[in-house]
């Protein structure tokens, strides 16, 4: 056993070490078994959100319809509201009057939630980033963005790149697998929120949309995996970070 | 409600209900006393089981299928990268819903909010208790059957209504507005059309209206009389309002009410409300099936004599034929209803109002007199054994005019006629002398 | 029209519109779905075909640096000021891209700014034509930072790159003193010489003091 499972030994769990190797094992799989298939589920059906601001939301439509056709790869159903979509794409120049309300909704959705910043505008401002002095400079200036995609605008095929990527992105995330510590799923906030720049953005009006979060069926599986027999195996709770 | 008391009152009158709940006693005493009821009860708790295990089952396949049908009408292809040609895309889907965040607004009722997605599904649920899959094939027949079809289908209207003021969100409140304006007076002409069937049949029990029509194809209550074929196209036309369908989907418009009473669901909340919609889908065309399409009848009288005097193994075959001739008519009307919906515009909340009240409402009253009428006059049997194929001589053969009506060749539009350019002088001419001066 | 005339025409149209669709959803001819590929399931050669891409698509730019006199037109006429070059046209600078004439160490575009107008092929010399616009469309990565392209070796512009050319820069600039001093000191001494000749013409005069100098 010992031979064979050394070649193939798997990162222990959480701080403790008293589990044995076999449980060890067993434990593991079951929960990268159990990841992978949340991870398929989630890549394989990202929603985004109906959101267009400007020109490029006409090539998002180009996207979805029959050439290039998104739903392909499941992401066909636009959600109307935020509470049902997986992935924001920002199409379109985001002036400062829209802010507020691209964060607001950014807020709304649930967790897991994945932005593409399609478009030279909402990378960085594009056309506008010389002398637009109503256009936010990024998107990223007001909420996390996963991929760019960049183009003015970018073709309908370099939008599905940009799903593909974010489905890259889910494949590698781990969801039940706990080391100790707690993680976000979305990216560390944006460096450039520290600026300058990011003191607005940061003072918007949000109210009503930071609603209370319950951690759904994950976190009860979570819970119940490590947390439950936590006393025994002494995950989670000696890391001073839980609940 | 308003079927709900038509029904009572129509068939108190005829002394149909013999229900006495008065008698009912605790369960746990029930089967300390009479062990022989655990037997009813195991197979009540497997039917439950399997009801939801269909309603999954069948609502990912309809997804899937309703997802296809709309990429072909729109010359796409639809889920293809999900497994084989995309197979598992209804399945990722369920799941990925099932892990998504939990949210309960801030200001929401949480109670409401809660309950209110169970009590829709529950609506939906219960219908299923009622429907005839076979001649044994039942979970309850009971003799009231239409009745209870037609209560449990309003407790979805009150869980609706639930979810959408728990929200506290003005979408959602509108789209409940709209919700409930349709279904109630969509309910009066199903109801309608109900009694129509009841009042040839002589019975609300879904198993006898079944029985009744057993033979050949023209023993279907479709081609009873010519008004019930009308009847069946009313009722086929009031479903799609009452299962929030495409033309009347108003209640998720999603460009004017972001997504209706379901805008601040996520996750498994949302997937409770998609389940019952398809589940409803299934329900009215399963119902429409059972009253106008001959149930679990194949429509073939060798095969329908057959399945009622086989015995044994023979019986349980007889079972599965009848589960899949009615399975087969059920998801057919599904599949019409997905084809209506990709084919048709969503129409204005007024124009809703007009096709129930004004032309669905009329006509279904038209149909419960003068099918009725009809009864009293022909009985039945008016040229002898073979009188019910005359009457589906008769209505398709009025079906048949009507199509060619609409098949025969227009008069080509005279686009002078409507759009004539205006001439000159009438451009000029000012309507009355004072405006020149 | 009246009641019953608008019931028969609402039935007529619903029924051809059901016609219409009909006839599109059984006839797979109708599918005008061009499958894009995904990048695991792409061969080697088809990276980023895409079938019926237009003619005049203008896709990400290459460059054919051989030819480039490092003009800096592109650079000046682009409208949001996304291209940088840098490089110099004194001399030598190892490990740069020899361009005609010139020494290029850096020659990036931002596609995070980039709006794909054009302008900079229409700019560069006649003589010279040498940046264009190519098939590839696809330039989505996960960080602003990658958005920037380095047309000199047509990747993404990494972080040995940026250490290149700042490291680059002191060569270039010690390029540009020595250039500097060069001219200064060739100033200089065409100066001298201007001096010299003009210390000789004045001797000449002096020794010729019967001729007055015209201008003093
Ligand atoms: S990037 Fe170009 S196409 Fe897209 S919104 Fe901005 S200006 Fe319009
Ligand atoms: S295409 Fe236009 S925006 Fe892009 S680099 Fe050239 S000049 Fe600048
Ligand atoms: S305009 Fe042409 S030659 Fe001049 S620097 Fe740009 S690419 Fe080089």
């Amino acid at each position: 056993m010992s031979e064979q499972s050394s070649g193939m030994r798997l990162q222990p769990l959480g701080p403790s070490g008293d589990l044995s190797d076999e449980e060890l094992l067993k434990h593991n799989i079951f929960i990268t078994k159990a990841d992978d298939l949340i991870n398929w589920a989630r890549r394989s059906s990202v929603w985004p959100m109906t959101f267009g601001l400007a020109c490029c939301a006409i090539e998002m439509m180009a996207t979805g319809a029959s050439r290039t056709d998104i739903d392909r790869f499941g992401s066909g159903p636009f959600r109307a509201t935020p509470r049902q979509a997986d992935l924001m794409i920002v199409a379109g120049t985001v002036t400062h009057k829209m802010a507020p309300r691209v964060k607001r909704l950014y807020d709304q959705m649930p967790e897991p939630k994945y932005v593409i910043a399609m478009g030279a505008c909402v990378c960085r401002g594009g056309p506008y980033h010389k002398f637009g002095y109503h256009v936010v400079k990024g998107v990223d200036l007001i909420v996390p963005v996963d991929v760019y995609v960049p183009g003015c605008p970018p073709r309908p095929e370099a939008l599905l790149e940009g799903v593909f990527r974010i489905q890259d992105k889910i494949r590698r995330e781990r969801t039940l697998y706990y080391d100790g510590q707690r993680r976000l799923t979305r990216p560390a906030p944006n460096p450039r929120l520290e600026g300058h720049a990011g003191n607005w953005a940061n003072g918007f009006d949000v109210e009503g949309a930071d609603a209370p979060k319950s951690a759904g069926f994950i976190g009860w599986l979570r819970e119940f995996l490590f947390e439950g027999h936590g006393d025994d195996h002494g995950h989670g709770h000696d890391d001073g970070h839980g609940h | 409600m308003l079927t709900g008391l038509l029904l009572a009152a129509g068939s108190a009158g005829r002394g149909l209900i013999d229900l006495d709940l008065t008698s009912l006693p605790l369960v746990g005493e029930m089967l300390a006393e009479h062990p022989t009821i655990a037997w009813p009860l195991l197979m009540l708790a497997i039917g439950c089981g399997v009801v939801i295990g269909y309603i999954t089952v069948f609502s990912l396949l309809a997804v899937y299928a309703e997802r296809k049908i709309s990429a072909f009408m729109q010359s796409r292809l639809g889920p293809m990268e999900v497994g084989p040609y995309g197979l598992l895309q209804t399945a990722a889907d369920g799941l990925k819903l099932l892990a998504k965040e939990d949210i309960i607004p801030r200001d929401a009722d949480k109670l409401l909010y809660i309950i209110g997605p169970i009590f829709v599904f529950t609506g939906v649920w219960l219908s299923f208790v009622v429907l005839p899959y076979g001649p044994d094939l039942i979970v309850a027949d009971l003799n009231v059957g239409l009745l209870f079809l037609a209560a449990v289908a309003s407790i979805e209207v009150v869980g609706v209504l639930m979810a959408g003021w728990a929200s506290n969100n003005k979408w959602a409140l509108f789209g409940t507005m709209r919700m409930i304006t349709q279904l109630v007076s969509y309910e009066i002409p199903i109801g309608l059309s109900f009694v129509a069937v009841v009042a040839i049949s002589g019975s609300l029990s879904m198993q006898e209206i079944t029985l009744d029509q057993q033979g050949w194809f023209w023993n279907w209550y479709l081609f009873r009389n010519p008004f019930l074929f009308v009847g069946f196209f009313l009722y086929f036309i009031a479903s799609l309002a009452e299962t929030k369908r495409a033309p009347f989907d108003l209640p998720e418009a999603e460009s004017e009410l972001v997504a209706g009473f379901h805008t601040e669901y996520t996750g498994m909340r949302f997937s409770l409300f998609f389940l019952a919609e398809y589940a409803a889908m299934y329900v009215v065309s399963a119902t429409a099936a059972v009253l106008f399409l001959g149930g679990w009848c194949t429509g073939f009288a060798f095969i329908d004599s057959w399945m009622m005097e086989s015995a044994g193994f023979q019986r349980v075959l007889a079972n599965v034929v009848g589960l899949t001739s009615i399975t087969i008519k059920a998801w057919f009307l599904v599949a019409v209803m997905m084809w209506l919906r990709w084919t048709l515009p969503r129409i204005r909340l007024d124009q809703v109002m007009y096709v129930c009240l004004k032309v669905l409402l009329p006509f279904s009253f038209g149909v419960l007199v003068f099918s009725t009428l009809w009864e009293l006059v022909t009985d039945g049997t008016l040229f002898g054994d073979w009188w019910p194929l005359f009457q589906f001589l008769i209505s398709i053969g009025g079906f048949g005019l009507l199509m060619m009506n609409f098949m025969a060749k227009e008069r080509p539009y005279d686009i002078e006629a409507d759009f004539r350019p205006l001439r000159h002088s009438e451009v000029h001419a000012a309507p009355d002398a004072g405006a020149r001066g | 029209m009246g009641y019953f005339g608008d019931i028969y025409d609402v039935s007529k149209s619903i029924l051809t519109g059901m016609g219409v669709t009909l006839k599109y959803f059984v006839n797979p001819k109708t599918i005008t779905t061009v499958q894009y590929k995904r990048p695991e399931r792409r061969g080697e050669g088809e990276l980023h075909e895409v079938p019926h891409l237009p003619d005049m698509h203008k896709g990400i730019h290459y460059l054919e640096t051989e030819e480039c006199i490092m003009c800096w037109q592109c650079a000046n006429i682009c409208p949001v000021d996304c291209i940088v070059i840098e490089g110099t046209r004194d001399g030598e600078v190892e490990g740069a891209y020899q361009g005609n004439r010139a020494n290029l160490t850096r020659f990036t575009i931002d596609y995070s700014l980039c709006i794909y107008c054009n302008l900079c092929c229409e700019a560069c010399p006649e003589t010279s034509t040498c940046i264009h616009m190519g098939k590839e469309f696809d330039f989505t990565s996960y960080d602003q930072g990658s958005l920037v392209k380095n047309l000199l070796t047509d990747e993404k512009f990494t972080k040995e790159d940026l250490r290149f050319t700042t490291n680059a820069q002191s060569k270039i600039e010690e390029l540009a003193e020595e250039k500097k001093r060069k001219a200064a000191e060739a100033q200089a001494a065409r100066k001298a010489a201007a001096a010299a000749k003009k210390a000789a013409a004045a001797k000449k005069a002096a020794s010729t003091p019967d001729t007055p100098a015209k201008k003093d």
